[in-house]
């Protein structure tokens, strides 16, 4: 008797502790575990001081429009940011008619300095107004800014990094209220007044 | 002053040191540390059971230790857990009191009252578990934790499969040589020396045989 209660009540225990642990099913990493955490309630993002590809000293709260897109990258990256801005070219095309801004933000400040993040940037044909290229030179504020967006990158031991990589929404508040896959943003999936399509 | 060592390690484990070396690869992350909380935890589970047997009619047949085991141990192999440990000291306190006292601890005091069915449940499933994540992190195009590099996951699933393999080759040794398997061989290689040691291995032998007669003691 005592060993069947003890039974049903460790089931009971594994499978809402499982629950607990993957968002019911539906998160089992930490990328798509933040995806939900984000889209369910939104996160601040802490002021910072940026300078973008012009030299010029840049804040959120500086650009235009009702959304900002942001995705991080670092200009000697050979795959994965290379795809990812292509795609956020294309995404920059298809936003066009929306009050939206882009931003790509690198997070190896070091390295990529305004003339590095100019020409990276003119090859992507970005147009450094609604499209721009920045990085945040004070160390502190750029970790609480990746912690806040919840990037990680990883140095890679051969002078570059492996990071997670996705299209951050920002709202005019400058709250993060959506992540999107880089690989099939489309306009319609923007949140709230920018999406005419309505988003999810 | 088993459980005392055992509670000490743990708590050596905890130190910055000890994280700091064992976290910095996913693989001595999931192969070295993990394991070592999960034995500790056993030591602490086998005084558990001599001193509270079947932990008063709650656990008699082993099965809800078991559960509980699997059902922790199944959170802590999630690589959004891993990552988790890393960002949060939370969960990261978590892990260390749950995956010896939910982990190893209920799995010590129940692995002597389960019966030849669960216990072959578990291995089956053990080795299965090992082949199926290690065949996908072997081959996975994405990475699956944002702490660790591919090359480091791409690893641990090869360890995974190598792991798989000597569980299966060990259990399939045991079944056909017997359980004695270890016993003969030590027999064997403490027997080379001086005719005293052989005497006293003869004797280590013998009783070993009489407790396990199916045990490869021929030697």
């Amino acid at each position: 008797m005592r060993n069947a209660l003890a039974t049903a009540l460790t089931v009971g225990f594994v499978l809402a502790s499982l629950s607990l642990a993957t968002d019911a099913g539906r998160a089992f990493t930490a990328e798509a575990a933040r995806r939900i955490s984000v889209a369910r309630s939104p996160r601040p993002i802490p002021p910072a001081r940026l300078e973008d590809a012009r030299g010029r000293e840049l804040r959120l709260g500086d650009l235009p429009g009702q959304r900002v897109l942001v995705e991080f990258i670092f200009t000697g990256c050979l795959e994965l940011c290379q795809r990812m801005s292509r795609s956020f070219a294309e995404t920059a095309r298809l936003v066009a008619g929306e009050p939206v801004s882009l931003l790509s933000v690198s997070f190896d400040p070091e390295r990529d300095t305004p003339e590095r993040l100019a020409r990276y940037g003119d090859f992507f044909g970005a147009d450094g107004e609604r499209w721009r290229f920045a990085r945040i030179r004070r160390p502190e504020e750029l970790a609480r800014w990746l912690e806040a967006f919840g990037v990680v990158a990883v140095p890679d031991g051969i002078g570059g990094f492996e990071h997670n990589a996705a299209v951050h929404e920002l709202d005019r508040d400058g709250r993060l209220v959506a992540i999107h896959d880089f690989e099939t943003f489309a306009a319609s999936d923007l949140v709230g007044s920018g999406g005419r399509g309505g988003g999810r | 002053m088993r459980v005392t060592l055992a509670l000490a390690a743990i708590a050596g484990l905890t130190t910055p040191a000890a994280r700091a070396g064992l976290e910095g690869a996913l693989a001595s992350h999931a192969l070295v540390q993990l394991p070592l909380l999960v034995l500790l935890g056993l030591v602490l589970g086998r005084a558990v059971e001599t001193r509270w047997p079947g932990q008063g009619g709650f656990n008699d047949d082993g099965i809800p230790g078991l559960v509980l085991a699997s059902g922790v141990a199944a959170i802590w192999m999630l690589p959004r857990s891993m990552d988790a440990a890393l960002t949060s000291g939370w969960v990261e306190a978590l892990k260390f009191a749950s995956v010896p006292g939910l982990v190893g601890l209920p799995l010590g005091a129940s692995w002597s009252r389960l019966g030849p069915v669960a216990r072959s449940f578990v291995l089956a499933n053990g080795v299965s578990m090992l082949w199926t994540l290690g065949w996908l992190y072997a081959i996975a195009p994405v990475r699956v934790c944002n702490f660790y590099l591919r090359g480091d996951q791409a690893l641990l699933g090869q360890l995974y499969l190598g792991l798989g393999f000597a569980l299966l080759g060990g259990a399939l040794l045991r079944a056909i040589c017997g359980p004695g398997l270890a016993v003969g061989l030590v027999a064997r290689f403490a027997s080379r020396p001086g005719r005293r040691t052989r005497a006293a291995t003869a004797r280590l032998a013998g009783s070993a045989g009489e407790r396990l007669p199916s045990g490869g003691l021929r030697a």
